[in-house]
Formats: C-alpha cells, structure tokens, sequence
C-alpha cells in the first residue's frame, strides 16, 4: 500500500511539474526565438491622450530657442538653422515604451521627405544620456540627432508647452520654417502614432 | 501531503484545460474564421493583381488568392526589425520565383499592420520589394489573435478555393534563412 502511495504522490508532482512546465513554456513560445527591441519595452497600458498644462506656443508664434546636449555630446540648438534648414522637433514620451520605440525607426527610413523640404529632424525625449543612448542603438543608425531633455528635468519641453503632469513628454511635433515660426504643431495621442503623411504634408507646405 | 498534491495536481490540470479554451476556429493561437474574413483593397498594379490571381473587384479574402499557400508577413513601416529582415524576405520571394516546385504555387504578402497606405509605400520603395503589400490602419490583423502581434510574424496559409484559410504555421520574429523556412514549408517540404 505504501509503495502503491508513493506512486500516486509521485504521479501527482509530475503533473504539478508538467503544468508548471508548460504555461512558461507557452509564455515563451509566443514570446518568439531571438530576443529584439521589444522584450525590453515596458508597458505603460493605456494612457491620457494629452496631459500637458497648457499650450505655450501656438502656430505663428516664434519657436523658443534651446541648447541640448545630443547622444555625441554635440550641443543641438535652434537657432544654429534660422535661415537655413526648416526644422522638425520630435518629442517622444519615453525611451523603452511601446509606440516611441517605432517612432523614430519609422522617420528613419523616411530621410528623403526631410530632405526634400529642407528639414532637419531633432528627436528629444526627457530621458538621461545613457537610458537615451542603449535605447536609441537598438534602432538601427538614425541619420538624426537625439537630445536629452532630462536636466533641468523637461525644461524644453516645459518651454513649448507639452511636459505632461507625470513628467514625460507629450507625443508632439513642431515644424519650425527658417524663420524660426511655429508652422504645425501636433500634439498627438499619446498611446497612437502620428500618421507619416501628415507631418510630410505640413513640411510640404512651407514653401507655399 | 498525498492528499494536497493530489489537490493540486488536479487544479492544474483544470487550470491548463481552463486558460486556454481553444476554439475549432484556432489554429497556432490565429482564429482562422476571422482570418478569412478580412479584406483587402485588391492591390492597383496589374502585375500585383496578376501575381494573386485575381480576377476583379475592390477587395480580397486570403481564400481568393491563387496558390496552395500564402507567406502572409505581418510588419510595421515603424519596426526596426521588419527594416532589418526586408532583404531577406525579398530572397525569400526571389526563391520561390526562381524555384518552379513552388512559382506559383507559393505566394507571399505583407501587411502593414498600423500603417497607412503612404506608409507602407515607404516601406516598398526603401527596400524594392517586389510582392504584394497592404496598409492595415485600423490593425485588423491583431483581431485575429488574442496575444498581442509583434511584427515581424509570418503566417503560413493552406488556401483551397471557397473554404476558410488553414493556418500551417506561424512564426514570430527573425525568419531566418529563406532556403530552411522553404525546406521546411509544409506541404511542400523536401525533408521526409
């Protein structure tokens, strides 16, 4: 009888175990191969769409000057283009989180729009350096400068109006001319990407 | 102590058969069903249209492509890993054009799940692809999957004339070598 018991208590660890085995095992399977960008990307859920105080710049308004440090330690500063490239400023939540990570790889393979309207792209997120740095290499080479807007903590984005309560960023673009107006200002959904064609279309727009 | 385990050994049982109820219309975790619902805009080129077989109308179901088996690569203008494989799912698709086994029976599309048509078109021109792709803004793809899609993902359909798609396979991520992904295609697999 006992030999007959440890038997079913052994049976009964097995099927523990099995199951055990196999809800990681599915987790992980669906999970896929070779770890990527995206196993590291943090999930905020769903959030406010927009979360910033108020607007400070409005379309028509000169832009308000800055100086970053960019991911080279090269000091990115607006002014360095008046009267020579129109620019488009890029501000992105947060590194490591869902839509950001595809953002800039999309405007990465989409140079040639840029170029052909004689723009230059800043990407600029309040993340330190460092953070900024790992997370920009997973990309790919991006043809543009990241800057970091982590200290003072936001206070480019403060500056145009889109640092959000919780102090990220919002999701926003600026499309500044060589005059240094305010041409479009987007400040989208934070949980959705901004349709490419729409940014293309402001920036065709400016030679009108 | 046997008791417990006993206990436990049947609560995981139940807890396996529970979490994850598996709809006839399941296969790989897509349900089919809906799989073979969606449409497609029929693609505007005629070589595009030729490729697929289709004979007229706005859109598509997956069912009415002409082949035995559909690549369907799920990607993002946006994802950097979808930029990265974009050579190898063109050689991909030059092997099968290449290869008379499988020309016309193998066909492979992408759909740019997310992204408009603008976008997707960026995608097509930056890396030449000569296949077929479609622009899923409203991400109706990811109704067919309760998990959430990661891009890129290949599906690998069985298509028979009037009956819903049969997904054969899904792959999550890299595809890896084009030739083994192609050895290994069910249906049309050389390894015995």
């Amino acid at each position: 009888m006992r030999g007959a018991g440890m038997f079913t208590t052994r049976i009964c660890l097995i099927l523990v175990l099995v199951g055990a085995l196999s809800t990681v095992g599915f987790v992980t399977l669906s999970a896929g191969g070779e770890k990527t960008i995206y196993d590291s990307i943090y999930d905020p859920g769903k959030l406010r769409p927009t979360d910033s105080r108020e607007s400070k710049v409005n379309v028509g308004d000169k832009a308000p000057d800055f100086q970053l440090k960019d991911l080279s330690g090269n000091t990115v500063s607006l002014k360095d283009f008046l009267g020579k490239k129109n620019v488009v400023l890029s501000f992105v939540p947060a590194a490591w989180t869902p839509v950001c990570s595809r953002q800039w790889p999309g405007y990465n393979i989409a140079k040639e729009f840029f170029d052909r309207n004689d723009a230059v792209l800043i990407g600029i997120t309040v993340d330190n350096t460092p953070t900024l740095y790992a997370w920009t290499k997973e990309m790919g080479n991006l043809w543009f400068p990241v800057a970091s807007d982590f200290w003072p903590h936001g206070a480019v984005a403060e500056k145009y109006g889109v640092l959000r309560a919780d102090g990220v960023s919002e999701r926003a673009l600026f499309v500044i001319d060589k005059k240094g107006i305010v041409r479009y200002i987007d400040v989208h959904d934070i949980n959705t990407m901004p349709r490419l064609e729409d940014l293309v279309g402001a920036l065709q727009s400016l030679d009108k | 102590m046997r008791k417990l385990l006993v206990l436990l050994a049947s609560l995981t049982i139940t807890a396996c058969l529970c979490a994850r109820p598996v709809p006839a219309a399941d296969s790989f975790g897509v349900n089919q069903e809906i799989l073979g619902r969606l449409e497609f805009p029929a693609p505007e080129s005629k070589t595009g249209k030729k490729y697929l077989g289709l004979s007229g109308g706005d859109t598509f179901t997956l069912a009415q492509i002409r082949a035995r088996t559909v690549i369907v690569e799920i990607f993002s203008m946006y994802c950097p890993i979808c930029q990265g494989e974009a050579p190898t799912v063109n050689e991909l698709h030059r092997l099968i054009e290449k290869d008379v086994r499988l020309k016309g029976k193998v066909k492979v599309v992408g759909v740019g799940t997310g992204n408009t048509p603008f976008e997707v078109d960026i995608f097509r021109k930056k890396y030449s692809i000569r296949f077929p792709l479609f622009a899923d803004e409203k991400f109706m793809m990811q109704k067919t999957s309760r998990e959430r899609i990661r891009t890129p993902t290949f599906l690998t359909l069985k298509i028979e004339q009037g009956k819903q798609p049969v997904v054969q396979g899904v792959h999550i991520g890299k595809l890896g070598s084009p030739q083994e992904f192609l050895e290994n295609l069910p249906g049309f697999s050389r390894k015995r």
